[in-house]
């Protein structure tokens, strides 16, 4: 069970190590900036050795609470617990900047100094290898790309092996390979090292994070498993693909009493939507064979994060446009 | 790489080191040639007025280099101190340091501790070659007297890098830091015009080698002491709040 341990005296967040089964817990964390709120009575919890996932709009909050987190703010009011020591925690920041005359082992190197760890040659170079600058290790990382500097950034924080590993938006600058390999690295972590990832990229999120919070308007909407934030938003829709031409099958479907509509969203590919699935699971496959269709791809169209982020905060954003 | 290599390679690589030393060798060898080459560059006669400059003498020389070194050589300083104390003004790479560091003053004394060592060699480098070139074209002044001077001025520049490691942990830009140190510099240098106070202000060691040359003030002990006491007291101050600084303020 989360203990109330306020900030300490100086409001710096309370790194004493205390028994959670949450290594990152934040009681009634607001922050404000002058008249500006940009946190309100967020409860984060995040389960050890947890890939927690941060999502919301730009101007949310996320990279406030990560900051917060990392000691870099303080919060106005509120809790926060971390089940670790200080240099404990990795952070990165969304805009990763070293010195730029320093070479990327040297970063690696001084990353492990201040954080007061010895270092060894193949440590450093073994990181290196791990985020792919292998190969660019003794260039200086003034000529960088943003990319890049971006996985510099990463192995920086990684190469301590931090227990509780803060991210904000770490895939934000890279191209399809890179992202995909900082994916694979994050996801190696599970279980290890408790991961706070904010992004934007959402299918990324979806693909890597097990728990889930999404922040809007400095508020916390939603927090749990990914699949329950996919389960609760309920969706009628199926996907039905066959061979062209599909008007056989579309003005059938079109008759059926259980399809509320239907539509083909290009040529063979009908897109229905039925409030009750057991009707669908009954008559579809014969409907079907009744037209004579040649059946390429039959499912339930399963929301994306994206939907499912879509529909959690649709009521927000609407009462802000009102 | 340890913060302080970290720092030797941050005056080498950014060439700052090249700045502090280059600007006190160039008026170290400069200063006498000017001042030994002065009479036979002004001397003669123009529109039936004559002008007599007499022989130069070895003191003149190295008053001539303590003067510029304590204009030109504390401006260069002061803006090297400042591009490499500004801890604060990029964010992103504060936090790369901040995130790391937890003891507060090794996110500050060491960049300071490099900047005012160059300068100090920079000084001592420039005082040499500023005796050695008098020596050469003027005359013999004894080393001992110079020595002594040069470190009344190299407490001096030590107390004028703490100044700017305190303002670094007040404001944040480069350009700010840089131009509040060499407001406050200044308004120190006014104070030195109040003669109860004179004594006392830490401007008064910037004159240190005119001052133990001969024909100078002596030592003046009380302006040692004040500059020392202050120069402690600044740097704690500006460790605390290095320290204690958010993204916030």
């Amino acid at each position: 069970m989360l203990g109330g341990v306020p900030l300490g005296g100086d409001g710096v967040p309370d790194h004493r190590e205390i028994a959670l089964t949450a290594s990152v817990v934040t009681v009634g964390l607001s922050k404000a900036y002058g008249s500006a709120q940009a946190l309100t009575g967020v409860n984060l919890e995040v389960p050890t050795g947890a890939l927690y996932g941060l999502i919301g709009p730009n101007g949310a909050g996320k990279t406030t609470l990560l900051e917060i987190l990392a000691g870099l703010r303080l919060p106005t009011s509120g809790d926060v617990h971390l089940a670790a020591q200080g240099t404990a925690i990795g952070y990165c920041s969304d805009v990763a900047e070293f010195e730029p005359w320093l070479t990327a082992t040297e970063v690696i190197d001084l990353s492990l100094s201040l954080l007061g760890q010895g270092s060894t040659r193949e440590a450093v170079a073994t990181m290196l290898d791990l985020v792919g600058l292998g190969k660019s290790a003794h260039r200086r990382v003034g000529g960088f790309s943003r990319g890049m500097t971006t996985r510099l950034n990463l192995g920086a924080a990684l190469v301590a092996r931090p227990q509780i590993l803060l991210l904000d938006e770490p895939v934000a600058s890279l191209d399809p390979l890179g992202r995909a390999d900082i994916l694979d690295l994050l996801r190696a972590l599970a279980g290890q090292t408790t991961v706070v990832v904010s992004s934007h990229d959402l299918s990324g999120v979806e693909e890597l994070c097990t728990v889930l919070g999404v922040l809007v308007g400095g508020r916390l909407l939603f927090q749990g498993r990914t699949s329950d934030l996919l389960t609760s938003v309920s969706d009628d829709r199926w996907l039905v693909e066959v061979r062209p031409p599909a008007a056989t099958v579309l003005a059938m479907l079109s008759a059926a009493p259980w399809v509320s509509q239907v539509k083909e969203t290009a040529p063979g590919r009908i897109e229905l939507h039925a409030p009750a699935a057991d009707q669908v699971e009954s008559h579809l496959s014969r409907l079907l064979a009744d037209a004579g269709a040649r059946v390429v791809a039959l499912s339930p169209v399963r929301p994306s994060l994206d939907e499912a982020f879509l529909a959690l905060t649709a009521a927000p954003r609407d009462e802000g446009r009102s | 790489m340890t913060v302080w290599r970290l720092e030797i390679a941050r005056l080498w690589r950014t060439r700052r080191l090249v700045a502090l030393l280059g600007v006190f060798l160039v008026l170290g060898f400069g200063e006498p040639v000017l001042t030994y080459y002065l009479p036979q560059l002004v001397n003669g006669e123009t529109n039936g007025i004559k002008i007599v400059i007499p022989p130069a003498t070895p003191a003149q020389a190295l008053k001539g280099f303590s003067q510029n070194a304590a204009q030109l050589g504390i401006l260069v300083v002061v803006i090297v101190a400042a591009a490499s104390v500004a801890l604060d003004a990029r964010p992103a790479l504060a936090s790369f340091y901040r995130t790391r560091i937890r003891c507060p003053s090794l996110l500050i004394l060491p960049r300071a501790t490099a900047v005012a060592v160059a300068s100090v060699v920079g000084l001592v480098l420039g005082s040499a070659a500023a005796w050695y070139e008098t020596r050469v074209l003027i005359g013999y002044l004894s080393p001992a007297r110079l020595a002594a001077g040069c470190g009344l001025e190299a407490l001096w520049l030590v107390f004028s890098v703490v100044v700017v490691t305190t303002w670094a942990t007040l404001v944040r830009s480069v350009l700010a830091v840089a131009g509040w140190s060499l407001a406050t510099l200044l308004v120190l240098a006014l104070l030195d015009s109040i003669t109860a106070v004179a004594p006392w202000a830490p401007t008064a060691l910037a004159s240190g080698i005119q001052d133990l040359l001969p024909g100078g003030g002596g030592v003046p002990w009380r302006a040692v002491a004040v500059t020392a006491a202050a120069t402690a007291l600044l740097l704690a101050v500006a460790t605390r709040l290095a320290g204690s600084r958010r993204s916030d303020r």
